[in-house]
């Protein structure tokens, strides 16, 4: 059953109606609302392919991070279709598809895809070397993805370089980050908050009408942070962590912002149901469900499955009811999901519970489990560790990272804006980030010092946070003004402390390792030095059900890895994290590793005592800017740098 | 693989007290150095990394395999280098994706004409087929220029690309089926000298004993030179690299232009770009981090260069090190300073084009005592000690095509 619009609904009455085409089919939409959206009202469920097998994805995240929806629009590639407004004659196609992605002939090596592991390629074809030269002609051909449009361009205006100097910079405009801001702010810190949002209004109204009411509303937030004096500047995306610079791009400007303290709220990512079929179109976010039905009038599924638990999906499964959709099933625990069954969308899924496998027959599973951001984080070289299958950044109370100039607020901290007691330590986090001394320099040393962190755990300090403190204590810029404010801070998180204490404490220091259970159809992380299995779980941000990695479910959305893959190469002696990410492609592709670190750091182990890798306690390779992808076109710039400096 | 393995493919099991080779360094040096040792039957040798192989420089070049180089003597052994990485599939039974996408030097200025056309000139004496191009042919083998600088030709060849980490897959999988042991993460601390030379590698795991090191280090050469008393020239300079969200075929060779300042693009089979415009005053020192400025720079030249590029999302960015001498030419064989030192280092950014080559000729150094025609160009005592380096460091034809020669 396709999805519908629904008749009656606000949007219904509000838009005008556009004509565009996609893939040379005429398609009506009404104007202003994304791309995907429309495609999806317009029974195009199917918006991309993947790179290796070509299987089918659709909308997802519905916030421009997967990745699954993107197409060519108006002759440029890869362009995130749920972030594109759609208007009168635009003009869009499926990219990496023959003919179409709607029917993609070459989804057909998804068939012989289980004897095609990342390393194919160079086991193939070694002689004679005509031979070999032909084949690479023919990868060369399945390669790539979209289409790069010859020919010149208008000239490009390019940005200027602006540098300031704030003392706090709050890095997300959701609830947390406004809290977080108003909590500096009221410190007297000079604060700026950055919204890569261009209308942050909008997702404000969606967050205040998915979450219970903690306090003033988003609006009201916002409003209270500008009259404390927070520069709040929406529609600039941060770019990098460049050694304590925070880089980030503005419709008219380069930003260089080097702040005394940096509060990354940048909230969390989907974790897709890490099971077979759980990248379909039809498997969405919650999130993305109420944006469809609520501000969009769109029914993207008649008969649902809801999968998790938590306020956004309640909410969206109100939503699809009071839209006239049925809920068939759920909410079932995500460890209760086997497997999602469809080709080339939703037809059904695989439940499994006390009454044993039962498939249902549905066009939509909804899910909301989520995981925290952790790019700023990583970025910055900070401590994570895992608390449950999850990794979140190790913080104290207040916020504080053990890398003495950054915070993490709100979701990306493990601690998503539930309540009163969640909303109170956001905005604690911001009075310790106004804590922290004047700008300081920020030098190489701090990496190490939070590198130096990580040593917390073979000390089997039980309290992470408090190392993390002992970290900031260590930086020559932290004034005394600083430790006291954040002990005021700790204090007055109050219950958000206890929470903390799990995150921090749980899975510090612990050596964990993966093995493949080969005759299984799950993949478990064991645990070195107990030799007690563990599965390998899948909690979210907040209190879900682990849910085992299924061996074939895809854990890398970007390169189609399988999780029995990541397996294999740690086997076969690969046996660093930094090997497997190179050998499998996991962490390389467009979404940057967003939607795979979680289940890469689980089914990847801890990497070997020696390893190089980063001590960040995630297993993970060093990250790599930017934290987005950025079109060349937008880092033009009219005062460009003849020398790098960059590590300033 | 039908040969049983006889080591690990990571030795990651205790160190060994002794060892007749120990080669500091798991690049393409040190790896094929290794390879070439086992093949002429030296194999008590172990390869130590204090990270993972190809960790380094190795892991974050572009990979290209050029054989035209600016001078007569380096395309000799440039054009021994790329047959050598044709033959590596077969002889490795590993497939390293070598492929003849061609290579171009894009010319904008009349200079760079006047000089590329005698360099033609040399490459066709010596039997090296490039071919110099007019505006117009330039345009037409790389449309993604038009529009951009107007530019004054090309010389084109039919250079090849690699997958770099598949020539380190390839290299381990070969040793592991040699005694021949790769060691990673493992520090070298202290060499210690004794009368009759080299004594031991001191490592933060402890000592190995030997009479001969090879220093593979690559960004590291120098501090490892240091250890040992032993004075060398290079210097290592960051390089940084950006690579974008995979496009379809588009662009017909791998890249160069060195006016105004230096810069590259190519795509790779899996259809990324990758790219890089070179900081012409970026410091020497051990620095792999990434930076901001690099972004912007690249953008704003090569925007002008193919404007279609601007509409490409860069995804990735990162950093790695040439290891620079003052003739940019690397070090390659033992040196007086130090009995049993040996070095396979100062590639100048080379090293994933002439390693294999010269690694091979090394070995015939080492186990045979007799030093090959083409060693005698990177002798590493060829220069004064601390021998300053050129003055113009930014313009790349000051640097590798000195009009003297």
């Amino acid at each position: 059953v396709p999805a519908r619009r629904v008749t009656g609904s606000a949007s219904d009455a509000a838009g005008r109606l556009v004509t565009f085409t996609f893939d040379g089919h005429e398609v009506q939409g009404i104007e202003g609302e994304p791309l995907a959206a429309s495609l999806l009202a317009a029974d195009r469920p199917i918006l991309s392919r993947s790179f290796r097998f070509h299987r089918p994805r659709g909308l997802m995240c519905s916030t421009g991070q997967c990745g699954w929806c993107e197409c060519e629009v108006d002759g440029r590639p890869a362009v995130r279709s749920c972030r594109v407004p759609v208007r009168e004659g635009l003009v869009a196609r499926g990219e990496h598809a023959l003919p179409s992605v709607d029917r993609d002939l070459l989804s057909l090596v998804g068939l012989v895809s289980r004897w095609i592991p990342p390393t194919f390629y160079h086991h193939r074809f070694l002689r004679p070397r005509r031979m070999r030269k032909r084949y690479l002609d023919v990868i060369r051909a399945m390669g790539g993805r979209g289409r790069l449009r010859p020919g010149p361009r208008e000239p490009l205006p390019g940005r200027p370089r602006r540098q300031i100097e704030p003392d706090v910079l709050v890095v997300g405009g959701g609830r947390a980050g406004l809290l977080a801001s108003l909590g500096a702010a009221e410190a007297g810190a000079r604060v700026v908050l950055i919204e890569a949002d261009r209308s942050p209004d909008e997702r404000w109204r969606l967050e205040t009408g998915t979450e219970p009411d903690p306090g003033p509303a988003m609006g009201g937030l916002r409003d209270a942070a500008a009259a404390a004096g927070v520069e709040i500047l929406a529609g600039v995306t941060a770019a990098g962590w460049y050694d304590g610079m925070i880089a980030a791009i503005g419709d008219d400007a380069h930003l260089e912002i080097r702040a005394g303290a940096v509060v990354a709220a940048t909230g969390s990512y989907e974790r897709v149901p890490q099971i077979p079929g759980g990248d379909r179109p039809g498997v969405m976010a919650a999130r993305t469900v109420a944006v469809l039905v609520e501000r969009h009038g769109i029914l993207p599924g008649e008969r649902a499955l809801l999968v998790g638990d938590g306020r956004e999906l309640e909410r969206a499964g109100e939503l699809l009811r009071r839209a006239g959709g049925s809920i068939e099933s759920g909410p079932v625990p995500t460890a209760a999901l086997v497997s999602v069954e469809g080709e080339r969308r939703v037809t059904g899924a695989v439940i499994r519970d006390d009454r044993g496998r039962r498939t249902v027959a549905v066009d939509l599973v909804v899910f909301a489990d989520r995981t925290p951001n952790l790019d700023l984080a990583l970025a910055a070289g900070a401590t994570v560790a895992r608390s449950g299958a999850t990794l979140t950044p190790v913080v104290d109370a207040a916020g504080r990272t053990s890398v003495p100039s950054l915070f993490v607020a709100g979701a990306a901290a493990g601690r998503p804006i539930i309540g009163a007691a969640e909303a109170d330590a956001a905005r604690a986090t911001g009075r310790a980030a106004a804590g922290r001394a004047d700008p300081v320099q920020v030098e190489a040393g701090q990496v190490d010092a939070g590198r130096a962190d990580a040593g917390q755990a073979d000390a089997g300090q039980a309290d992470a946070g408090q190392a993390a403190a002992e970290a900031g204590r260590a930086d020559a810029g932290q004034a005394d003004a600083g430790q006291a404010d954040a002990g005021q801070a700790a204090a007055d998180a109050g219950p958000a402390d206890t929470g903390q204490a799990d995150a921090g404490q749980a899975d510090v220091g612990q050596q964990t390792g993966a093995t493949a259970d080969d005759a299984g159809q799950e993949i478990g992380a064991t645990a070195d030095d107990a030799g007690r299995a563990t599965a390998a779980t899948a909690a979210g941000t907040g209190p879900h059900a682990a849910a085992p990695i299924a061996r074939g479910a895809i854990v890398c959305f970007c390169e189609d890895v399988r999780a029995w893959e990541i397996a294999t190469e740690r086997a076969a002696g690969y046996d660093d994290p930094e090997l497997i990410k190179r050998r499998t492609g996991a962490l390389t592709g467009p979404c940057q590793g967003k939607y795979c670190l979680q289940a890469f750091s689980s089914l990847a182990g801890a990497p070997p005592r020696r390893s190089a890798a980063p001590r960040n306690g995630a297993a993970l390779p060093t990250g790599r800017p930017p934290l987005r992808p950025i079109r060349l076109g937008d880092l033009v710039a009219v005062d460009p740098d003849a020398g790098g400096g960059g590590a300033t | 693989v039908t040969t049983p393995r006889t080591s690990a493919l990571l030795d990651r099991g205790s160190l060994p007290r002794s060892a007749d080779v120990v080669i500091v360094g798991a690049g393409i040096a040190g790896l094929s150095l290794a390879r070439e040792l086992a093949a002429r039957g030296v194999r008590d040798v172990v390869v130590v990394e204090r990270g993972y192989p190809g960790g380094g420089a190795t892991g974050r070049n572009v990979a290209r395999i050029r054989a035209m180089q600016l001078t007569e003597e380096l395309t000799h052994v440039a054009r021994a280098c790329q047959a050598k990485y044709d033959r590596m599939a077969e002889e490795l039974g590993f497939n390293v994706l070598f492929y003849r996408l061609g290579y171009a030097w894009v010319l904008y200025e009349a200079d760079e004409v006047e000089r590329m056309r005698a360099i033609v000139e040399m490459h066709h004496r010596i039997g090296v087929a490039s071919r110099f191009l007019t505006p117009d042919e330039t345009l037409r083998r790389l449309p993604i220029l038009r529009g951009g600088d107007p530019v004054a030709g090309a010389v084109l060849h039919d250079d090849a690309i690699v997958h770099h980490d598949a020539v380190v897959w390839a290299h381990l999988e070969h040793l592991a089926r040699t005694p021949i042991r790769v060691i990673p993460g493992t520090a070298v601390l202290a060499i210690v000298r004794g009368d009759r030379g080299v004594e031991a590698v001191e490592t933060d795991r402890g000592r190995i004993a030997t009479r001969a090191v090879v220093n593979a280090a690559g960004g590291w050469a120098t501090s490892l030179n240091t250890l040992a008393g032993v004075r060398a020239p290079n210097r290592p300079h960051r390089r940084e690299v950006l690579v974008t969200a995979p496009l379809r075929r588009t662009i017909e060779a791998a890249v160069t232009f060195y006016r105004p300042g230096e810069g590259w693009f190519n795509q790779t089979l899996r259809g990324e770009i990758v790219m890089g415009v070179v900081d012409p005053v970026e410091p020497a020192g051990v620095e792999q981090r990434s930076s901001w400025a690099f972004l912007r720079r690249t953008a704003t030249l090569m925007t002008k260069k193919a404007p279609p590029l601007a509409d490409v999302a860069v995804i990735r960015q990162w950093a790695g090190m040439y290891d620079i001498t003052p003739d940019h030419q690397p070090l390659v064989g033992p040196t007086r300073q130090l009995d049993g030192w040996w070095h396979a280092n100062g590639w100048s950014g080379r090293g994933m084009l002439l390693g294999p080559y010269l690694t091979e000729l090394l070995a015939e150094r080492f186990t045979r005592g007799l030093s090959p025609a083409h060693l005698a160009m990177f002798d590493p005592d060829r220069f004064e000690p601390d021998e300053p380096r050129d003055e113009d460091e930014t313009d790349y034809y000051a640097r590798y095509a000195p009009r003297s020669r």
